[in-house]
């Protein structure tokens, strides 16, 4: 009985886990997305990115990655979590130094690494198989 | 580096934890499925020990999930014959009264070789001293000789004799057993009392053990162990 009642609370415990996983994890690497993706639109066109605008949209992308960051770890390889770091700690170095295509290009970066974690991890029949 | 000690250390008991749950089958009694499950869990464990990059839950929830499993799959076979049989197979006699029966062999995929080293590693050497074989699930050979090859027994003899006890250990290495007190018959204080009149101290005991029909075997420290038989009977 002892021993039942344990695997059951294994039984939770994974559930438990994946659910935290698939609904918060979520959430923080869709919002990261979302704000990089809002980025790429705001960039089209314009060669100039010292602007308030996009200072602040960087800030505030910077503020959600470190917020999430922890959390993410626990999850996701801390590699690809270091590659994701190193690309928005660039964005601010970028402005600075007005490189439209090195901020672009690292919203790119961003956008796919973020989109790559969905592709690995997320519940979907090409994942299993 | 201390990364790696504690998520070793965390690897280590998790594993411990986990092979705990699973029995105490040893490797030679395991199911074919239940081998399988050890080498997985072994190849799981060392991947986020050593990889840093790794988070340790992509260790550990593996872990876990195979654990799940086994536990289910061990649940259904204990109450499902048939599914115990899809997963374990089924015992099957290789040799019946009218020898080895060839069919049943190639259908396990082995040799004749192999029978007859399963049955020389079951005692047996000649073909002839055994009346039925029977290969195991595990991949052991259980083997029933023919009469004449039987061993003797004193049932055959006619000779009666006393019920085997199980010789239980009440002192080992200088330390008294609390716990196997209530295996015996005889009261604690008997068994101290008694220790106590042979005149040796307990720290100097190396093994103590007494079985139900009062027979003790102790062995002092660096000395050659005795049989005595007492009056501590259950």
């Amino acid at each position: 009985m002892k021993k039942f009642i344990t695997i059951i609370f294994v039984v939770f415990l994974l559930v438990g886990l994946c659910t935290w996983e698939q609904i918060t994890i979520n959430d923080y690497l869709d919002d990261i997305q979302n704000q990089s993706k809002e980025l790429i639109e705001i960039t089209k066109g314009i060669k100039n990115i010292q602007t308030e605008e996009i200072s602040n949209r960087v800030e505030k992308l910077k503020s959600t990655w470190e917020q999430h960051e922890e959390v993410l770890c626990f999850f996701a390889n801390h590699k690809d979590m270091r590659d994701l770091c190193i690309e928005i700690q660039r964005l601010r170095g970028n402005i600075i130094v007005n490189q439209y295509e090195d901020f672009t290009a690292g919203l790119q970066v961003i956008y796919h690494l973020t989109q790559d974690y969905h592709f690995i991890m997320g519940l979907s029949l090409q994942n299993v198989f | 580096m201390s990364t790696l000690i504690i998520r070793s250390i965390i690897i280590y008991f998790l594993v411990l934890v986990v092979f705990r749950l699973m029995g105490k089958r040893q490797l030679g009694q395991m199911q074919p499925f239940e081998l399988v499950l050890t080498l997985i869990l072994a190849d799981i464990a060392t991947i986020p020990m050593t990889e840093i990059s790794t988070p340790i839950l992509h260790g550990i929830v593996p872990l876990l999930t195979l654990l799940v499993v086994h536990y289910t799959i061990t649940l259904l076979s204990r109450f499902s014959t048939k599914f115990s049989d899809m997963i374990s197979g089924k015992p099957v006699i290789v040799i019946n009264q009218d020898g080895v029966d060839y069919k049943a062999v190639k259908k396990l995929n082995l040799s004749i070789d192999d029978i007859t080293e399963s049955l020389r590693g079951a005692g047996y050497f000649s073909f002839d001293e055994v009346l039925f074989a029977i290969m195991e699930t595990n991949g052991k050979m259980s083997v029933l000789p023919r009469a004449q090859n039987s061993p003797l027994v004193k049932e055959d003899m006619k000779i009666k004799s006393e019920e085997n006890s199980l010789p239980v250990t009440i002192v080992s290495e200088g330390k008294i057993l609390k716990e196997n007190f209530n295996q015996v018959k005889v009261s604690k204080e008997k068994i101290m009392k008694y220790i106590k009149n042979l005149g040796i101290s307990i720290k100097n005991i190396l093994i103590f053990t007494l079985d139900n029909n009062g027979l003790i075997y102790l062995q002092e420290k660096y000395k050659k162990g005795k049989t005595i038989n007492s009056n501590l009977k259950g």
